[in-house]
């Protein structure tokens, strides 16, 4: 097993030695932030009083700014790189697999040593994949921590930072993994393969938000109280208009609780007659919800594409 | 007599109606045969062999390894191969031992000591990095390991292709004892026609996807005859082609003393200037 270990290592080893680099850099750089923000040392008491708007003591002032600042100034492209770190390493680990093997011809080596070669990709993907889940692990840990010191003192909604730390990185590394492997099967060419495969993530990503937008508008809505809006800690999810029964109805129906003779401005017709334009969101609870789907979404994807290149490579043949 | 391999009605072709790189192939080769399988670039002798690995699914008929369908069961039929890839495909940034160790991995009938000694043998360090060998030594160490597979088929596709002279010689002389010992069947493809006396005991020779000539070399050099086309006479030759100095000769198939023996690049050149060998197998459409 050593020997596999080994051996596959050194054969990978450039995307290997790049995949711990840019994670363990990424992690280290949150891990870093963190500190600087814990450092600053915002009590509680300043971030409550901040988000409930009643003004804040001169004290918490201008340790509110200094967080704000290393926030946006140093967490912020941290957290933003997080967007791209999964997508990027798994490609980068995944293509080579089976695309670099094809491409360079050892494939036609190993095919014809190994009686199965279903078997022989199980071990490249041991140890490629557990590299890359030690290392992306390490990243997803050391962001979801920045995320939390982050929660825990203040400022913007806990759902700005969707998907930007924890598992969910974690889940898009194993199915930008998966994608490469397979592409890199089908194509048997490292580069076509990794720029069909940042393509494939990148409709893929945007489908999970599309996904996400869906499942969140069809959660249970509450109001958000238009004075406090600030304190709100669930997830917008858009505009309702609230009737006088308490009754809330979708923005889009505005037009369809208004009597068809009404002209002109519907919103102003309905604000005119009891109707309340009201923001709506999901409660925290609920919206943390749509986490473990997002990362079940990304695992059931992931193990699709390596089923899809087993099938591939067990069929293939070797160029 | 035992099978080692076989193709019955063997076709392939890459393209869906375009031409056949193999067809209608169908002959036997014997358990413990040595057998060379010439032919000119792009006569098929590589898809033949990779259609025996499972490398290729054939189009048209079955290639057998004993009574083993490898696209069937290609794992048993793998487990029974020792191959060397015509491009000597073996990974840049490992080292010899690192091979040996990563064959033993998934072959349990692979003998490292073996490897080690033979490769020890040829002045080789196991340390080396194959990217640091030359042509010749990939070559050699790529041969290692298919004999320590200890397989009872040995399937080397232009081994010797990127070889000067000599590593050719010392290449072949290294498999002949190595196989005699054993007494695996090999299947070794090459065109240049001097590897194969030296090496093999049976021809067959391939042109555009078609079976030409199947034969013992001991069998076809009994039954056919060179001789100057001013020498025919009544005889009707298989073809006529250039000999050393640019006469003409005529290759005659009929019983041949010993001293009228044709030599077997006379045999293979005469096959291969047929007719049937230079027009290639038309497109389906």
């Amino acid at each position: 097993m050593i020997t596999t270990v080994r051996l596959v290592a050194k054969q990978h080893r450039f995307e290997l030695a790049l995949v711990v680099v840019v994670s363990l850099v990424a992690g280290l750089a949150a891990g870093f932030v963190t500190t600087r923000l814990a450092g600053v040392g915002v009590p509680p008491d300043c971030a409550a009083a901040w988000l409930d708007s009643v003004g804040t003591a001169d004290r918490c002032t201008p340790l509110l700014e200094a967080f704000g600042r290393i926030y946006f100034e140093e967490a912020g492209p941290v957290l933003a790189s997080m967007a791209v770190l999964p997508f990027a390493v798994g490609l980068l680990a995944g293509v080579p697999v089976v695309g670099r093997e094809l491409e360079t011809g050892t494939a036609q080596f190993a095919w014809g040593i190994t009686p199965s070669r279903v078997r022989w990709l199980a071990r490249q993907l041991l140890v490629v994949g557990l590299i890359l889940l030690v290392a992306v692990g390490f990243a997803s840990i050391t962001s979801e921590i920045l995320e939390a010191t982050r929660a825990q003192s203040m400022l913007a909604p806990p759902f700005q930072n969707h998907g930007l730390h924890g598992a969910i990185v974690l889940a898009r590394a194993c199915a930008a993994l998966a994608v490469g492997l397979f592409v890199g099967a089908l194509t048997g060419r490292s580069l076509p393969a990794f720029i069909v495969g940042a393509i494939v993530m990148a409709i893929l990503f945007m489908g999970s938000g599309l996904a996400r937008e869906g499942w969140a508008s069809s959660q249970p809505t509450v109001v958000i109280d238009g004075e406090t809006g600030n304190a709100f800690d669930g997830q917008v999810v858009g505009l309702g208009w609230l009737d006088q029964t308490g009754t809330i109805h979708p923005y889009t129906d505005g037009a369809s609780l208004a009597p068809p003779t009404v002209e002109g401005d519907v919103d102003e017709w309905l604000m005119a007659n009891g109707y309340e334009q009201v923001q709506l969101g999901i409660t925290v609870q609920t919206a943390r919800a749509w986490v473990p789907i997002e990362v079940a979404g990304w695992l059931v994807l992931s193990v699709a594409f390596l089923g899809a290149g087993a099938i591939v490579v067990s069929r293939r043949r070797p160029t | 007599m035992e099978v080692a391999l076989a193709a019955d009605k063997l076709g392939r072709r890459y393209r869906r109606q375009g031409p056949w790189a193999v067809r209608d192939l169908s002959f036997t080769v014997p358990a413990g045969s040595v057998t060379a399988l010439v032919g000119p670039n792009g006569a098929g002798k590589s898809t033949l062999i990779r259609c025996w690995m499972g490398f290729e699914r054939p189009d048209a008929g079955t290639a057998l390894v004993g009574s083993i369908d490898p696209q069937r069961q290609r794992d048993r039929a793998i487990a029974s191969i020792g191959y060397v890839a015509q491009s000597n495909a073996l990974y840049r940034a490992w080292a010899i031992d690192d091979h040996f160790r990563w064959v033993a991995g998934y072959r349990s009938s692979f003998d490292r000591g073996y490897a080690i000694k033979r490769v020890e043998r040829l002045g080789l360090d196991l340390s080396r990095k194959v990217s640091e060998l030359s042509g010749g030594e990939k070559a050699q160490v790529a041969l290692t390991i298919a004999l320590s597979l200890r397989a009872p088929i040995l399937l080397l596709d232009e081994p010797t292709a990127s070889l000067d002279p000599l590593a050719r010689r010392e290449f072949l002389a290294i498999l002949v004892e190595d196989v005699r010992e054993s007494g695996a069947t090999v299947i070794l493809s090459s065109h240049v026609i001097t590897d194969i006396e030296q090496a093999c005991d049976s021809v067959i020779v391939l042109s555009h996807g078609r079976l030409l000539l199947h034969d013992t070399i001991e069998d076809a050099r009994d039954q056919h005859i060179a001789m100057p086309l001013a020498s025919l006479n009544m005889l009707a030759p298989i073809a006529t082609f250039a000999g050393p100095k640019g006469e003409p000769l005529a290759l005659v198939r009929a019983a041949a003393e010993p001293s009228q023996r044709a030599t077997l690049e006379e045999i293979v050149l005469g096959y291969l200037a047929t007719p049937t060998a230079r027009s290639p197998i038309p497109d389906a459409r």
